[in-house]
């Protein structure tokens, strides 16, 4: 759900070349604050690392 | 004890009598604080633009706004009408400067014709200085800047690097420190077209400008009689004082330059920048005292490191033994000077191999000419061999320490020398065992935190160890006090200290006893502050100085009635809490205070001079450098393209460590420049209008402190008399090297994702095929 509204958001955005990674890099951070937002991702990892 | 004795067993320090128990005495290596610390937290230590005058006037800067071209009118009515401005000078109305380019070249000039700040209508980059307006305010004359109107004569430009490799030249003039690339040895293309394993490889390096905290200024005050006293922010007074009388015509006594205390510079300062000149001729045109500051934006507006390509071909048989290397770089400089640096040497230096070719050449461009900035060359060099050898690694399925130990120089086979020394290995092994490396698992992605993939990668480093002449006078006093000087310079690496530090230990002194004055054009002599060299160079000279200070208080002691150490040689007497100490062959101890040996000898002071010359008859039969081994932990947020850097070990093999905090301090701070270098710093060109564009901090991105996290730093056990009698190699430059490597590497390793492009952002960390 969070990737479908992030794909309505960003869906009118127009790269200029050297700066299109930037529309997939919205969607992305959209998906992420929400996910942060509903409690899905952490801001903020902490779950133990996974060192050798 | 006899009455020649009385001040034995007591040191004088400060006109107080102590007891040797009482002094803690510093030994070379020791941990201690910078003894400028309290002047610089308590705003005592004056930087170039707090010094002043009554009469002081201030100058603010024009620069072009095209890139190449000629200056048709430069309208200065408006600007002159504002309340306070004092003048508007151009090329028209400059006081006389010498015409000849030669007179313009200081210490560091590259081969060809250096640039004249207002010397014709020429334009030859974006940015140059085309006017100085000055006022009785900095305001007043910040504001008639803007009202300042030029009109030009715009010529086409060329300043992308990358459009014009295929103009690349080979460099046409040298200049010192420079050495070209070494001859080819075997057939290094045919080896890698029949090797099993073989990598061939692209890589990039944009601007980077130097941000020193402090921005280049230059304060000229002009005495009652003329003599022009010039605080510069320079890392070589004499250097600007050179400069000064000889593009202007002045005599050694019409100049002396200062710079006490400077807020940063890393290569910025070797050369003089354009402000030196203007603020000087400025003051010349007034009559009166000038401040010249650059502005942040303008400090983008000189030398800077330069834009680099470089392709690298590495070639090895299936037990990982290099049988083919191959490096090449195209460098850009300025269409009127070379700028050169070692860029490829280094590769055939850190790496035993039969068939090496080698290439460095230079393309033109309407830029201003680079300039040396921290680790110049190698910066880049080894970023891409080091990146390069990582490459190879995967490609042979070793590990990437393992290949490099596999490939291990015993000798430089660049030159066919041995290493004066060289701890690499216990480099290796100690930051290796410091980091866990052996915990690492092979395969990429093989680690992840969260979100992020975690990656472990290692860089190997290396640089120069050189030493250069210098001169330093030493000053005992009866009081007990040591007064040391040398023109030298200390841009913040902690010169003041290694200096007292040396000194104190050498006469057995406390380090408040010792004093050491440098920054001054008229101190005895100095190379240059940069490279890495100065406690080699400068250092040695302390310590060879305070070694003649002994002889001659010995000699007193020896001219002494019944004196106890006549029969004494100097490698006999000790100098210990302010005294000189003897055990004769009968085992009895005499001592004496240096203070009252003084008095006794009628002797206020005692004054020597040391001129330190290199041995060069020695040191060339040997390649002198210092290595690293740099570990890296980064974090990789795949989804945002952002990296982390969050663990760092850097071993260091140095030579001998003089003053461990602020060497210390030296490999920190170059550890963070070198994660800006692999992460943040890129001064990015708009090359339709031929300029730097993001000519600020706010855009011109550093390393923060949210950027740094933790730093580890090991000096690896090395003494090397031949680069210096103090055994020291230097440090500074040696903490960068590798770093922007080790972190493209651990990059790699936590995402399969080759970054061959600095700085690794997160939109080509995004773009970066995996592999396969």
């Amino acid at each position: 759900m969070f990737t479908a509204l992030a794909e309505a958001l960003m869906a009118e955005a127009i790269g200029q070349g050297q700066n299109d990674f930037k529309i997939p890099l919205a969607r992305r951070a959209i998906v992420r604050a929400l996910e942060q937002a509903a409690g899905i991702a952490s801001a903020i990892s902490t779950a133990p690392e996974s060192r050798p | 004890m006899n009455d020649f004795l009385a001040g034995a067993g007591r040191a004088t320090v400060d006109g107080t009598a102590v007891t040797a128990q009482a002094l803690d005495l510093p030994k070379l290596g020791a941990p201690v604080l910078r003894v400028d610390a309290l002047a610089k937290v308590t705003g005592r230590a004056r930087y170039i633009a707090e010094h002043s005058a009554p009469d002081m006037a201030y100058g603010v800067v024009v620069s072009s706004t095209i890139t190449r071209g000629r200056i048709r009118q430069i309208e200065s009515t408006a600007a002159l009408a504002v309340p306070g401005v004092l003048a508007v000078m151009t090329h028209e109305n400059r006081p006389a400067m010498r015409a000849m380019r030669i007179f313009h070249k200081d210490m560091d000039a590259p081969g060809g014709k250096p640039f004249r700040p207002l010397y014709d209508d020429r334009i030859y980059y974006s940015g140059q200085p085309l006017a100085l307006v000055i006022a009785e305010t900095f305001e007043q004359a910040r504001y008639a800047a803007r009202l300042v109107d030029v009109s030009y004569a715009a010529e086409p430009h060329e300043t992308c690097l990358m459009a014009r490799l295929h103009d690349a030249h080979a460099p046409k003039g040298f200049k010192v420190g420079f050495a070209p690339p070494p001859k080819q040895r075997g057939d290094a293309d045919a080896a890698f077209e029949a090797a099993a394993y073989r990598i061939d490889a692209q890589y990039h390096a944009g601007v980077e400008h130097h941000n020193p905290m402090e921005m280049h200024a230059t304060v000229t005050l002009i005495g009652e009689d003329g003599h022009l006293t010039v605080y510069d922010k320079t890392q070589s007074a004499e250097n600007s004082a050179l400069l000064i009388r000889h593009a202007l015509g002045l005599s050694t006594d019409e100049v002396t330059v200062r710079n006490p205390f400077i807020g940063g510079a890393f290569g910025s300062g070797l050369r003089p920048q354009y402000q030196t000149l203007m603020c000087v001729m400025g003051a010349q045109l007034l009559k009166r005292s000038l401040q010249v500051m650059l502005t942040r934006q303008q400090m983008f507006s000189f030398g800077h490191r330069p834009e680099t390509w470089q392709r690298v071909k590495l070639a090895a048989d299936a037990d990982g033994l290099l049988t083919a290397l191959v490096h090449e770089a195209i460098a850009e400089t300025s269409r009127t000077e070379d700028y050169v640096e070692v860029a490829v040497n280094w590769s055939g230096q850190l790496y035993a191999c039969e068939n090496v070719r080698f290439d460095y050449r230079l393309v033109d461009l309407d830029q201003y000419t680079p300039l040396e900035m921290r680790a110049p060359g190698a910066a880049h060099g080894v970023h891409a061999i080091e990146v390069a050898m990582d490459e190879l690694s995967y490609a042979l399925g070793m590990d990437p320490l393992a290949l490099r130990l596999k490939n291990y120089a015993e000798r430089d086979a660049n030159s066919d020398k041995p290493f004066s020394s060289k701890e690499l290995r216990a480099c290796y092994a100690q930051g290796a065992a410091r980091f866990g490396w052996d915990k690492r698992p092979s395969q990429p992605r093989s680690m992840r935190d969260g979100h992020e993939q975690v990656g472990w990668g290692m860089a190997t480093g290396t640089w120069d160890a050189m030493q250069a002449y210098a001169n330093v006078r030493a000053v005992l006093h009866a009081d007990g006090s040591l007064v040391l000087s040398s023109a030298t310079t200390d841009i913040g690496t902690g010169t003041y200290t290694a200096m007292s530090l040396i000194g104190a230990a050498a006469l057995g002194l406390p380090l408040e006893a010792v004093s050491f004055v440098l920054g001054d054009s008229t101190l005895p002599t100095a190379p240059l502050e940069g490279g890495s060299w100065t406690v080699a160079s400068v250092g040695s000279a302390v310590d060879a100085v305070c070694e003649k200070l002994k002889k001659s208080l010995l000699k007193l002691a020896q001219a002494m009635d019944k004196s106890p150490f006549e029969d004494a040689a100097l490698a006999d007497v000790v100098f210990h809490a302010g005294q000189l100490i003897y055990r004769d062959r009968t085992g009895d101890d005499h001592s004496i205070g240096l203070g009252a040996l003084m008095q006794a000898a009628g002797r206020a002071q005692i004054e020597e001079k040391h001129l330190l010359l290199p041995n060069l008859f020695r040191q060339r039969k040997y390649t002198r450098a210092t290595h690293s081994a740099v570990f890296v932990e980064v974090k990789v947020d795949e989804g945002f393209g952002t990296v982390r850097v969050t663990r760092v070990v850097s071993a260091v093999a140095a030579g001998r460590i003089i003053s461990a905090k602020t060497a210390h301090s030296q490999i920190v701070g170059s550890v963070v420049w070198g994660i800006g270098q692999a992460l943040h710093e890129d001064t990015r060109a708009d090359h339709a209008l031929g300029r730097f564009m993001n000519h600020n901090l706010s855009e011109y991105h550093i390393p923060v402190n949210a950027d740094i996290d933790e730093i580890d730093v090991i000096f690896v056990d090395e003494d090397d008399r031949v680069v210096s009698r103090l055994g020291a190699k230097g440090v500074g430059e040696i903490g960068v090297v590798g770093v922007a490597a080790a972190v493209c590497n651990a990059i790699f390793h936590a995402t399969g994702k080759r970054v061959r492009s600095l700085p690794m952002t997160l939109d080509r960390v995004m773009a970066a095929s995996p592999p396969g």
